[in-house]
C-alpha cells in the first residue's frame, strides 16, 4: 500500500487516524502496530512472517545484551548485525553475487549456478538499518532497551516510516515510543499539512516528470538526440528529489500527526555548493546513519593517515550505494559521489572557496545530475551510452516534449527546489511552517484541502504513480 | 483557541472519510460521465490470491475506479488540466486554433493509414463487380465519401503531424479509381469545400467529430436530389427553411468530443446553425436502400428524421456491418447484420450504399463489400454439415422466433439465415490460397509425396492431379469443413 493511493488516502488513513484519535492512550502503541502489521502484510504478505522473526530474535538477542557485560556483550551486538545483515544480503544480494559469480565461471567455461529469483521484502533496507542503529545504541549504553516487544516492533514496523524512511534511530524515537504527546492539535494540523504537501510534490510534480523520464530512458541510446538526453535526465532529476522528498514530507507528517517527531529527510540539496553538503542536504538520515554507525567506528576524520580517511570515506560512499540497490550502477553511482568527497577535501573546496555561490551551486547541481545517470539506467552499458548521448552535441527538435502542463511544473519545481536559496523566502516559510499561530493554521488547513483535492483528482485520473525509493 | 483547531483537525479527517462514505452510502448525487470507459470490478476475496498480491491489486483498482466522488474527482481533473494547461483528456485528441481533431483523421488526410493502389484497386474492383450485379437486378449502388474533419480544416493540424505527411493517401486514390471504375459515388469533401463560404455555420463544429447538424441538412438534399436525377426514383424532396443559431443549445453529435472531455463547463462557444427542415412528399412510394457505414450515416436520423421521412421503412442501415443500427425496431432486440440474409435483403432494397469517412477507408467496405461480392460471384465455400447442425439448436430456433416477424422471414428462412451467421465460410480466393500452401507443405516432406504417387498409380490419375486432391483435404480439415 503506498500513500499516495486511494486505498491508503480514503480508505486506511481516515479509518486509522479517526480510531487512534479516539482511542485510550493506553493502547494506542498496541492499535498503531497492528495497523502497520496490517499496512505491511497487505503489500509483502509473503514477508511479514519473515520480518516478525527477525525482530522477535532481535528483541532478545539485545535484551540479553543489555544485561551482559564484557565480552559477551560484544559478541551479542555482533550476533544481532549479523543476523540483520544475513536477512538483507540473503534478499538484496544473492542474485547480484550469483549473477557475477556466473559472469566469471562462464569466461573458464565453468558451469552456471541458479537458485531462482529471489524477491525483495519491501522497506528491509530500511528496516534493517534501524534495527542495527537499536542494537548499537543499546551497545553503547546510549538508551535503555524497550521492555515491551510491542514497543520494539513497533518502533521497526511504524508504517509511515516502514517502507522508505526516514530512518529513524533507535535514540531519537526512543523516548517518543512510551511518552508522546498525541493530543496536541497544532502538531496534527501540522501533521496533516506536512502530508498534503508531500502529496502534492508525489502526485502533482515527481509523476508529471517521471513519465516524461521513463518515456525518455525506454528509448533506444542510438535513436537518443542530446536535446532528449538533457530533457530525459534532468526530468529524472527532478522526479527523485520530489518523489523521494515527497514521500518523506509524507511519513514525518503522519508520524506527527500520531505524536512522533521524526527527523528531516531533506534540506533544499540541489542548493548545495559542493557534494559533502549535498551529503548533508539529501537523504540525511542515511547520512547520518553512516557516519555514526559505519564511518566513525572506521576510524572516521580521526586516522592520523590522510589516506585512510579517504579509503573511508570511499568504501562508506560505495556501501551506501550498494544500499540502494544490487548493481553495479548503483555501486559506481556511490563511488562517483565518493571521488567528489575526496575531491573536495583535496583541492576542490580550496579552489572554489571565492566563487560566487551560484557558480558552485550550478557547478554541484551539474555534478548532481550526472550521477543520476548512473543511478537510474538498468546497465553500465546503458548508462555509457546515456552518457554519449548527452555529450555529443546532436541536438533536435524537443517540441514535442514541451507542453504547457510541462513547462509550468517544471517552474513549479525550479521554484521550489531553487526558492530557499533566497534567505526571505526560506526564514519566512519556516516561521510559516512552525507557527500555532490561529490565522497561519486556517491557511495550513486551506492548503492542505486544496492540495488533497488536486492530488486525489489525479490520482483518481491516472495510473502512473510508482515510488522509486520503494525498490531500496 | 484549542477548540477551534480540534474542528479545524476534524474537518481535514472529514474530508478524508467523505469518499469512502458515499461509496458505501451515497449521500450526494453526481452526474454520470460521457464515454466510454471500463471501471475495475470488486475481486471476491482469495486466500491464495492475497498470499501473490493480486487480490491487493485487484481491490485498489476496484476501489480507484468506485470510490465516492469518482466522478467528480475526474472531472476536477480534466477541468484543471483543460483550464490551466490547455490540455485535452480525450484520448487521441488534439487541438490547435482552438479546433479539436481525432488524431485518426489528420493520419488518414495526411496518408500515414495509406494501403496503396494495389490494394485499393482491388477493393475498387470489387464494387465494380457488385455494381454491375445490382445493375442487371434494375438495383441501384452508390458510393458516399465523407470528409473527416482534418481534411476539411487542414489548417488546424498541429505542426508535428506534417512533418510525417505522404504524398499518397487512401481519399484520393479510391476517388481516382472510383471515377476510374465509373462507380455511381457522391465525393462530399469536393462538394463541401465548394460549400464552404455558402454555408450558415461550420461543416464541422469546433469539438465534435461529426459535421455538424446544418452540414447534414444540406449534404442530406444532395443526397435526394441524386438519387431522384442519377437513379430516377421517386424521393421526397428536402425544403430548407429558416432555422435558428444558437451558442449553447447544441445538437445531437455536435459537442461529442468536449462531451466526452467530462469537463464541469462547456467549453468554447461555436455559433452553430440548424435550420427548419420540410420534407415534401409527392406520395409515391419511398425507395428503399441497404446501407452500410459508420456514424456519419447515422447523423441522417440523429438531427433530422431524414432516414424517416424520406425511404421505405423496409430499408436498413447496417453499422459496420455489425449491427441493424436502423430502423430502430431492429436496434431495440439487437439484430446484428449477418443474422439477415444477404440474398432477401438485395431483393427487398432499391439502392445498395456505401458510405465510409477518411478514417475507414482502409477497412475496405467493412466486410460488406465481401459479402455481396461473395454472393454474387457465388464465391464461398461453406460447411454445410454444421449449417444444418446450427439449424437444428433451440437456441437458434428461439432467436429466430425472436426476430422473424420483425425483420419479415419466414420462421424456417430465419432459422436458415441465423444459423448460416454461425456457420463458418470461407472465400473462394483464401480456399486456394490454402491450398497452395498445402501443396507446398506436401512437396516439402519426401514421405508424403512418396504417399502422394503411390495414391495417384492406385487412383490412376496424375501426381499433380492427386496433390491438388490431397491439398484440398488437408485444407478442409484444417478449416473444420
Amino acid at each position: 500500500m503506498v500513500f499516495s493511493s486511494i486505498i491508503f488516502l480514503f480508505g486506511f488513513l481516515p479509518i486509522f487516524l479517526i480510531i487512534y484519535h479516539f482511542i485510550d492512550q493506553r493502547y494506542k502503541n498496541h492499535f498503531a502496530l497492528l495497523s502497520s502489521l496490517f499496512f505491511y502484510t497487505w503489500g509483502a504478505p509473503n514477508f511479514i512472517s519473515i520480518a516478525i522473526l527477525s525482530i522477535v530474535a532481535d528483541f532478545f538477542i539485545v535484551s540479553f545484551l543489555s544485561k551482559s557485560e564484557g565480552r559477551n556483550r560484544l559478541y551479542l551486538l555482533w550476533s544481532s548485525i549479523l543476523l540483520n545483515l544475513s536477512f538483507l544480503l540473503y534478499f538484496k544480494y544473492t542474485n547480484f553475487f550469483i549473477d557475477n559469480l556466473n559472469s566469471i565461471t562462464s569466461l573458464f567455461n565453468g558451469s552456471e549456478i541458479s537458485i531462482g529469483t529471489i524477491l525483495l521484502p519491501i522497506g528491509i533496507s530500511f528496516y534493517t538499518f534501524q534495527k542495527i542503529s537499536y542494537s548499537v545504541d543499546i551497545y553503547r549504553r546510549i538508551k535503555n532497551p524497550l521492555d515491551s516487544i510491542v514497543d520494539y516492533t513497533l518502533y521497526i514496523l511504524l508504517f509511515p516510516q516502514l517502507i522508505a524512511g526516514p530512518i529513524v534511530r533507535y535514540n531519537e524515537i526512543a523516548d517518543q515510543l512510551h511518552n508522546r504527546d498525541s493530543r496536541n492539535y497544532d502538531d496534527k494540523i501540522n501533521g496533516f499539512y506536512r502530508f498534503s504537501i508531500g502529496l502534492a510534490k508525489k502526485v502533482l510534480i515527481a509523476n508529471e516528470f517521471g513519465i516524461k523520464a521513463d518515456f525518455i530512458f525506454s528509448l533506444s541510446t542510438t535513436d537518443l538526440s542530446t536535446s532528449e538526453a538533457w530533457i530525459g535526465i534532468l526530468c529524472y532529476t527532478f522526479q527523485i528529489y520530489f518523489d523521494f522528498s515527497g514521500y518523506s514530507d509524507m511519513a514525518i507528517g503522519l508520524g506527527r500527526m500520531m505524536g512522533f517527531s521524526f527527523p528531516e529527510n531533506f534540506n533544499s540539496p540541489y542548493l548545495s555548493k559542493n557534494i559533502s553538503e549535498f551529503w548533508r542536504r539529501w537523504h540525511i538520515t542515511l547520512g547520518s546513519w553512516m557516519r555514526d554507525y559505519l564511518y566513525i567506528p572506521l576510524g572516521g576524520n580521526q586516522s592520523n593517515k590522510k589516506w585512510r580517511v579517504y579509503f573511508n570515506l570511499c568504501l562508506v560512499f560505495i556501501i551506501s550505494g550498494f544500499w540502494h540497490g544490487a548493481a553495479w550502477t548503483f555501486i559506481l553511482w556511490g563511488a562517483f559521489h565518493g571521488v567528489f568527497l575526496i575531491a573536495d577535501r583535496l583541492f576542490l573546496n580550496q579552489i572554489s572557496k571565492k566563487w560566487p555561490s551560484w557558480i558552485k551551486i550550478v557547478l554541484t547541481f551539474f555534478v548532481t545530475v550526472n550521477g543520476w545517470v548512473l543511478f537510474r539506467s538498468e546497465s553500465l552499458p546503458f548508462a555509457m551510452d546515456f552518457y554519449r548521448s548527452l555529450y555529443t552535441f546532436n541536438f533536435n527538435n524537443i517540441d514535442t516534449y514541451l507542453e504547457n502542463k510541462f513547462i509550468i511544473i517544471t517552474i513549479i519545481a525550479i521554484i521550489i527546489s531553487f526558492g530557499s536559496i533566497s534567505k526571505l523566502v526560506s526564514t519566512n516559510y519556516s516561521l510559516f511552517l512552525s507557527s500555532v499561530n490561529l490565522r497561519v493554521s486556517l491557511a495550513k488547513v486551506a492548503l492542505s484541502i486544496f492540495l488533497i483535492l488536486l492530488a486525489s483528482a489525479q490520482l483518481v485520473s491516472t495510473t502512473f504513480n510508482p515510488f522509486i525509493y520503494f525498490r531500496f | 483557541m484549542k477548540y477551534i483547531k480540534k474542528g479545524l483537525y476534524l474537518l481535514l479527517i472529514l474530508l478524508l472519510i467523505l469518499p469512502l462514505t458515499q461509496l458505501l452510502f451515497p449521500f450526494v448525487e453526481l452526474k454520470d460521465l460521457d464515454g466510454h470507459f471500463e471501471l475495475a470490478s470488486k475481486p471476491t476475496y482469495d486466500l491464495s490470491k492475497f498470499k501473490t498480491g493480486e487480490y491487493q491489486e485487484e481491490f485498489e483498482s476496484y476501489l480507484k475506479d468506485s470510490i465516492g466522488f469518482h466522478n467528480f474527482f475526474i472531472r476536477l481533473n480534466n477541468q484543471l488540466n483543460y483550464s490551466l494547461f490547455n490540455k485535452s483528456n480525450a484520448s487521441g485528441i488534439v487541438e490547435k486554433n482552438k479546433m479539436l481533431i481525432p488524431e485518426s483523421y489528420i493520419r488518414s488526410t495526411l496518408g500515414l493509414d495509406f494501403k496503396g493502389e494495389k490494394k485499393l484497386r482491388e477493393y475498387v474492383s470489387r464494387i465494380k463487380v457488385v455494381q454491375d450485379s445490382l445493375q442487371k437486378m434494375g438495383k441501384h449502388f452508390i458510393y458516399l465519401h465523407i470528409p473527416g474533419k482534418a481534411s476539411i480544416y487542414p489548417e488546424n493540424i498541429p505542426d508535428k503531424f506534417l512533418e510525417k505527411k505522404n504524398d499518397e493517401n487512401n481519399y484520393n486514390t479510391l476517388l481516382h479509381l472510383l471515377t476510374e471504375y465509373q462507380i455511381h459515388h457522391i465525393d462530399f469533401y469536393t462538394y463541401l469545400l465548394l460549400k464552404k463560404s455558402q454555408l450558415e455555420s461550420q461543416i464541422f463544429a469546433n469539438n465534435s467529430v461529426h459535421w455538424s447538424g446544418n452540414t447534414v441538412s444540406v449534404v442530406a438534399d444532395t443526397l435526394t436530389n441524386y438519387i431522384r436525377s442519377q437513379f430516377k426514383l421517386n424521393t421526397p424532396s428536402i425544403k430548407r427553411l429558416q432555422g435558428i443559431k444558437t451558442v449553447k443549445d447544441y445538437r445531437y453529435t455536435d459537442y461529442d468530443i468536449a462531451k466526452s472531455m467530462n469537463l464541469f463547463w462547456n467549453i468554447a462557444e461555436d455559433t452553430l446553425y440548424y435550420p427548419k427542415i420540410e420534407f415534401i412528399s409527392n406520395n409515391a412510394a419511398k425507395p428503399s436502400f441497404l446501407a452500410c457505414g459508420d456514424s456519419f450515416f447515422q447523423s441522417f436520423n440523429g438531427f433530422y428524421p431524414i432516414l424517416d421521412s424520406v425511404f421505405s421503412s423496409e430499408s436498413k442501415f447496417y453499422y459496420y456491418n455489425r449491427l441493424v443500427d436502423w430502423p430502430k425496431k431492429y436496434k431495440k432486440v439487437g439484430i446484428k447484420a449477418n443474422e439477415l440474409n444477404i440474398e432477401i435483403e438485395i431483393n427487398r432494397t432499391d439502392i445498395v450504399i456505401l458510405e465510409s469517412t477518411d478514417e475507414n477507408i482502409p477497412l475496405f467496405g467493412f466486410g460488406f463489400i465481401d459479402d455481396l461480392y461473395n454472393h454474387f460471384t457465388n464465391n464461398s465455400i461453406t460447411d454445410s454439415k454444421s449449417l444444418k447442425k446450427f439449424a437444428e439448436l433451440e437456441k437458434v430456433k428461439n432467436r429466430a422466433k425472436t426476430i422473424h416477424k420483425i425483420a419479415g422471414y419466414s420462421y424456417e428462412d430465419m432459422i436458415y439465415s441465423i444459423a448460416s451467421s454461425k456457420t463458418k465460410s470461407i472465400s473462394k480466393e483464401e480456399f486456394e490460397k490454402l491450398v497452395e500452401q498445402k501443396k507446398l507443405s506436401i512437396l516439402k516432406t519426401p514421405k508424403w509425396v512418396a504417399r502422394v504417387k503411390k495414391q495417384a498409380i492406385e487412383r490412376n490419375i496424375t501426381f499433380e492431379e492427386n496433390l491438388r486432391l490431397n491439398a484440398e483435404y488437408s485444407a478442409k480439415k484444417s478449416l473444420n469443413l
